[in-house]
């Protein structure tokens, strides 16, 4: 291949590993302007649509907000009505463990079929990606999993009756209503491509190497594909605490909350504030669980290690 | 990759700045020029969800639906009487309260609303929701287009006190209605029972439901707030609740008579044991208006509303008549809500009206309310029967309305009359059930609330457990921690009705309903009735 020379007689290479200077970045001011061009945009956006909705919210939940006529300050009203509320405790109950039994079912066996999928030949793999990457509607899954879920006539009932085990009450049962809203989930298993994503970009030459130093299929695993997953984990981690945290169209959906209150989350009930004219309790549940996600992520961040180097 | 080939950072901004430069004046020119016929054309958007007034009809639509060819004349006449305005379709659920509320707070609601829907559905939650700016003052309309001379004097009773509100009227009125259990009557004659009386009991509901139960059939549909309907249909709704004026809110729950469980205990038993009923978490109203016209089900409770539709809808009970090959009548009977064993009755025929949503101003709020007075109380009514009956020759597919609030049975245009259609025994026993007398409302004699308060979510819940969960529910516990939850709730608010003024109502509506139920129904008043009313009420309001 030409080696190919630019103007002032350089060449792309020579440039590439010439060492760079640390000298003082001083923008023009035609360069200035375009970086606020850049920048105001998008700044505008997350202002308009972004804090400006939680700034509001916050204040909301100091007042007996209304649709129309005058609204008044009521100071933490809201606050003491809603920390004393027996069905918002419910709520965040029911909430923790969808988000707990979410995490481990949908979230970290991904990983481990992600990484055994990879053992696979090729050819096998290709065909099982595409049948777990099928673009299904989350709306119209919802609607077939309400038939499948049916104790009467619906399909795992058969597969139960096949298999000889007691008939399930499925969404009925309010032990076990939030494994069956979360068990469509699994088998969706979008997560799994992202990590057979990024355990394809991983070097062969790591395991390799781990070869010849004699290391067996677990001890590659442990010390080559998960540790590389990381920064993946990390950022997948954060997305599934937070939206595990904030579910509500499954269970809207397929159980309205019930049995009882067993499938009530705390966003379905805030939701149910807001339609019985419950303005500022319903964000003040909001505030509530705001600042639970960001404790949550913020403690996840400072002790999870995101660079497998380090 | 060949960078040459990418724009750069600062021709990437030259460009985008040089297109907006270009396009700005043109889709100025475009808008300015799409908006200008428009205001001449349509100064005035109606914007519905499709109830009560639809948009005029597509082709398309009267082709699957002949019957539709009479609603779009009338309208299109109604529309050449009033050039400028336009309906347009939204997609909004006014029937579902959070949704409905969300799109009111939102400013996206349509122009026609649902107030009970709005109000939880009940009448004393769409009077607050009233109060609290959810809907607009129809007052003007309904002076302006008559409406008190057009009701039949029971119409006018069942509408006008709920609606009037201080100097203001919360909806305009449009038809009638009320719940009954539709049944399968050709089953019953195939099976050798007996009709139930008009004045049944829910213990012959369960009779009946467990004689409908059979393989791939089950006896009652029942959605979750059916096991609150057995409590409501031997007076819980009164019974359950006490005036608590000593606390910040004004009233507390008391579950504590030992017959509401005994109730819930039979209930259940007909679910799990006799597995007579058609139930699960998962199922909406389609489900279960499905099941029943499809014959999974032998008794459903409905709007006796929704019985009336016509043989060319697919789901409708007269398209499931036409399907078994025999006459409406012969396929379909219906009974009144049934009566508690305790003397308790109620009739639950309500007068339907239509609201308008806030945001609308004072032109399109007349303008609205005009259409819907032509189409529904008007000249538009006849037209669009006749137009009905010309279009498909069905006189099922023109008289939908069983209980019509202007007392029209004959429409102009049009051979026969409501019972040529449905038969003379349907019309007779909805006269009956309409013509029961009706208890005192509370919304009518209590000051207007205008704080909200606790809603019923913790009682709902109960209703959801009694009916869903199959295995070791304590019906007692259930009712009890419902109670607890919702009078613990209520510590929390405060009332926007003083003491004074909150008992003075109190009074007022306990005295109604003591000469009510005295007179309507001496068991239910000495059995139940005073014995509770002199321990748990009047101690209550001193």
């Amino acid at each position: 291949m030409a080696e190919r020379t630019i103007p002032g007689g350089q060449t792309e290479e020579a440039i590439q590993a010439a060492p760079v200077e640390s000298a003082p970045l001083r923008l023009s001011r035609r360069s200035r302007i375009e970086k606020w061009m850049f920048i105001i945009p998008a700044a505008l956006f997350q202002l308009v649509w972004g804090w400006f909705p939680l700034v509001f919210a916050f204040a909301l939940s100091f007042t007996d907000a209304r649709v129309r006529g005058p609204i008044s300050f009521i100071g933490l009203q809201s606050y003491t009505r809603m920390w004393g509320d027996p069905l918002l405790g419910e709520a965040f109950r029911v909430t923790f463990i969808y988000a707990a039994m979410s995490i481990v079912l949908t979230f970290v066996i991904p990983i481990l079929v992600a990484v055994l999928l990879m053992e696979m030949p090729p050819r096998v793999m290709r065909w099982m990606m595409l049948l777990w990457f099928l673009p299904l509607s989350g709306i119209a899954s919802t609607i077939l999993w309400k038939y499948m879920y049916n104790p009467e006539y619906g399909l795992m009932q058969g597969i139960v009756r096949l298999l000889g085990l007691p008939e399930q009450r499925f969404l009925n049962d309010p032990n076990l209503v939030l494994f069956w809203l979360i068990f469509p989930g699994i088998l969706l298993f979008g997560p799994g491509l992202i990590y057979m994503a990024a355990l394809q970009g991983i070097p062969s030459s790591y395991y390799e190497a781990a070869e010849v130093e004699g290391a067996g299929f677990w001890r590659k695993i442990w010390t080559i594909s998960l540790p590389r997953l990381r920064p993946v984990i990390s950022m997948m981690l954060t997305f599934a605490i937070i939206g595990s945290l904030q579910e509500f169209y499954w269970p809207q959906i397929m159980s309205g909350g019930g049995p009882g209150s067993a499938s009530r989350t705390v966003v379905m009930y805030l939701y149910n504030l807001w339609g019985n004219l419950r303005f500022g309790d319903s964000t003040t549940v909001a505030i509530f669980l705001f600042a639970i996600i960001m404790v949550i992520t913020v403690i996840y961040r400072t002790f999870y290690k995101e660079d497998p180097d380090a | 990759m060949n960078k040459q080939n990418l724009m750069s950072r600062r021709q990437f901004l030259k460009t985008a700045l040089a297109t907006s430069a270009a396009v700005l004046p043109v889709t100025s020119v475009l808008a300015s020029s799409a908006s200008a016929p428009a205001r001449v054309q349509s100064e005035i958007t109606i914007i519905t969800s499709g109830w009560p007034l639809t948009p005029m009809p597509t082709a398309e639509e009267i082709e699957a639906d002949k019957a539709r060819a009479g609603y779009a004349e009338a309208l299109q006449t109604w529309l050449d009487e009033n050039p400028g305005v336009t309906f347009q379709q939204v997609e909004v659920n006014i029937w579902d309260q959070q949704a409905i509320v969300t799109a009111i707070s939102g400013g996206t609601a349509p122009t026609y609303v649902f107030p009970t829907s709005i109000g939880g559905w009940t009448n004393a939650g769409a009077r607050n929701a009233f109060v609290q700016g959810l809907m607009a003052d129809v007052g003007p309309a309904i002076e302006k287009y008559g409406l008190i001379g057009k009701l039949t004097p029971g119409a006018l009773s069942g509408w006008q006190p709920i609606n009037e509100i201080g100097d203001a009227y919360m909806s305009f009125p449009i038809d009638s209605g009320m719940d009954v259990f539709h049944y399968r009557r050709d089953l019953l004659n195939e099976l050798g029972i007996e009709e139930p009386p008009l004045d049944w009991t829910w213990d012959d509901l369960i009779a009946l439901a467990k004689a409908l139960t059979a393989e791939g059939r089950q006896g009652l549909a029942a959605p979750t707030w059916m096991a609150e309907a057995i409590l409501s249909d031997h007076g819980f709704d009164i019974l359950s609740q006490v005036p608590s004026p000593q606390n910040g809110w004004n009233w507390m729950r008391d579950t504590s008579d030992p017959k509401w469980v005994e109730l819930l205990t039979e209930y259940r038993k007909l679910v799990f044991e006799d597995k007579a009923v058609y139930s699960d978490v998962s199922y909406t109203t389609d489900n279960f208006t499905n099941a029943f016209v499809n014959g999974a089900v032998g008794l459903m409770r409905t709007n006796v509303l929704g019985a009336f539709g016509s043989a060319a809808q697919e789901n409708s009970m007269a398209a499931m008549a036409n399907r078994i090959g025999k006459p409406y009548e012969e396929v379909i009977g219906f009974r009144g809500i049934p009566r508690g064993d305790n003397g308790y009755f109620s009739n639950p025929i309500y007068v339907g009206g239509v609201a308008i949503g806030p945001d609308t101003n004072d032109e399109t709020l007349d303008k609205a309310l005009g259409a819907v007075d032509y189409m529904f109380l008007g000249a538009g009514w006849d037209l669009q029967k006749a137009g009905q009956y010309a279009a498909t020759q069905d006189l099922q597919a023109v008289f939908n309305y069983p209980i019509p609030i202007d007392g029209k049975y004959t429409y102009e245009g049009v051979p026969g009359a409501f019972e040529d259609a449905w038969g003379q025994r349907t019309k007779d026993d909805i006269l009956y059930y309409a013509g029961l007398p009706k208890a005192p409302d509370e919304a009518l004699y209590m000051p207007v609330e205008q704080n909200p308060g606790p809603d019923n979510q913790a009682f709902e819940d109960a209703w959801s457990t009694i009916n869903y969960v199959a295995d070791e529910v304590d019906p007692a516990a259930v009712l009890k921690q419902a109670q607890d939850t919702w009078n613990s709730q209520a510590a929390g608010f405060s009332s926007s009705v003083d003491d004074a003024a909150f008992i003075d109502g109190a009074k007022t509506y306990y005295e109604a309903l003591d000469a009510f139920w005295k007179d309507a129904s001496p068991e239910f008043y000495e059995s139940t009735f005073k014995p509770w009313y002199d321990s748990k009420v009047l101690p209550a309001l001193g």
